[in-house]
């Protein structure tokens, strides 16, 4: 009888080390998956509304339009969704004032790249997204660089695919075609196809 | 002539006691065993669970209600910001030129609900561009005639010293209004972009001196 007691409070005490670290195994498998399940992701929810390698302007964000959760209806947003395994892709965008952003995704929505407009001066980006394999631009995946000069710079980007978000600020109804025209110059699509 | 009792041998009590006994430890520790897998399991689900959707303090910071992921959209995000984002849905901007806050509750801790009316103050910095969008608690926008989702530094009213009031609310108000009714509990997004130079990562920490004070005006 004492001896089944000692067993059974023996085996309790080990229980009370093991639950935890169990349970912090549980916890960090279940992180580690989830940090690369994009079967939500706004990557996959994106990507049957987008053509290949060219801009799309979203219509205006409302709770009918809105295609993402927490999507910010302060902006109107050009997006591309790219592929550069056939070919570097080039992309050029104005961020015509403060409130302007182009932001460069993958499809684990991981920024690549990131540019702000600047108050009271347009900045022209050119940028060049290489694919990653044959290291094209002889960078690691998931860096960028940039050059030329601060007027235009140009950027090169290292990726397979993802998609690059234009947002430019909302100024009210009256400023929205305008807005939107600017949207419209922004441009995405193969290298080769552009020479 | 005397008969003499001799005692029955009682030997097939003690076996059946020992084999009861014998069967209710197995079914003990079997129990034991099952209630700590079970603990551990859960316990790790529902602690992953709860910091990949609210956060943890190495993930995020809170200022008076805001919460922020700090290494949003960066290549070097920490796992628990990347499943955050994975799960949600959403496109986050990037830590590296501005930020987002995120407060579901007032300046009192209480849960923001589309039965109450808010004031939220500010005042923000020159050339500094901001925004404050609200939605419903699952990100969705809130639908209303006036379709009024969000403000930003261009379209908000300001005062001559650069503050600037956002009222939050069901019934219409003059100034810069966003109808919440109907919605149920709510989220408000406060969104800040860098002017120009990136700045430094611990230099961001200044986007917060835009955050507006959320202060309930009354429930009905």
């Amino acid at each position: 009888m004492i001896a089944e007691r000692k067993r059974s409070t023996g085996l309790a005490l080990r229980l009370l080390i093991i639950v935890p670290v169990a349970a912090a195994f549980t916890h960090l498998a279940t992180v580690l998956v989830r940090q690369s399940d994009v079967s939500a992701s706004a990557f996959t929810r994106l990507s049957p509304q987008l053509p290949l390698n060219t801009f799309k302007i979203l219509p205006i964000i409302t709770p009918v339009s809105t295609p993402l959760p927490f999507l910010n209806p302060a902006f109107h947003y050009a997006i591309c969704r790219f592929d550069s395994r056939d070919g570097p892709i080039a992309l050029s965008a104005r961020l015509v004032e403060a409130g302007w952003n182009l932001t460069i995704y993958d499809p684990y929505g991981t920024s690549l790249h990131a540019s702000n407009g600047i108050p009271e001066r347009p900045l022209e980006l050119a940028v060049t997204i290489g694919p990653s394999e044959d290291r094209f631009f002889g960078l690691q995946l998931d860096q960028a660089t940039s050059s030329g000069d601060a007027e235009r710079p140009r950027i090169r980007v290292t990726a397979n695919s993802g998609i690059a978000v234009l947002r430019a600020p909302d100024r009210g109804g009256a400023y929205t075609e305008e807005v939107r025209d600017q949207l419209k110059q922004s441009t995405c699509a193969p290298e080769i196809q552009r020479r | 002539m005397t008969s003499i009792e001799l005692p029955t041998p009682s030997v097939r009590p003690q076996y059946a006691l020992t084999a009861a006994r014998a069967a209710w430890s197995v079914i003990h520790r079997t129990l034991l065993i099952a209630t700590a897998a079970a603990v551990a399991v859960l316990g790790g689900l529902w602690s992953s669970r709860q910091a990949i959707d609210t956060g943890w303090p190495f993930a995020t910071t809170t200022i008076d209600g805001w919460r922020q992921w700090q290494n949003a959209g960066l290549v070097s995000a920490d796992p628990y910001t990347r499943a955050h984002y994975l799960s949600i849905g959403s496109l986050p901007v990037s830590s590296e030129i501005g930020g987002e806050f995120e407060a579901r509750t007032d300046d009192s801790g209480a849960r923001l609900h589309s039965s109450c009316n808010y004031t939220l103050a500010g005042t923000a910095a020159r050339g500094v561009w901001w925004s404050v969008a609200v939605f419903d608690d699952s990100g969705r926008l809130i639908p209303n005639a006036a379709s009024r989702h969000a403000f930003t530094s261009d379209t908000t009213a300001a005062k001559a010293d650069g503050s600037y009031t956002v009222t939050l609310g069901r019934d219409a108000r003059p100034g810069n209004w966003l109808p919440t009714g109907g919605a149920g509990r709510l989220v408000v997004v406060f969104t800040v972009l860098d002017a120009g130079a990136r700045l430094a990562a611990d230099a961001r920490g200044t986007r917060a001196a835009a955050l507006p004070v959320i202060q309930r005006d009354g429930c009905s």
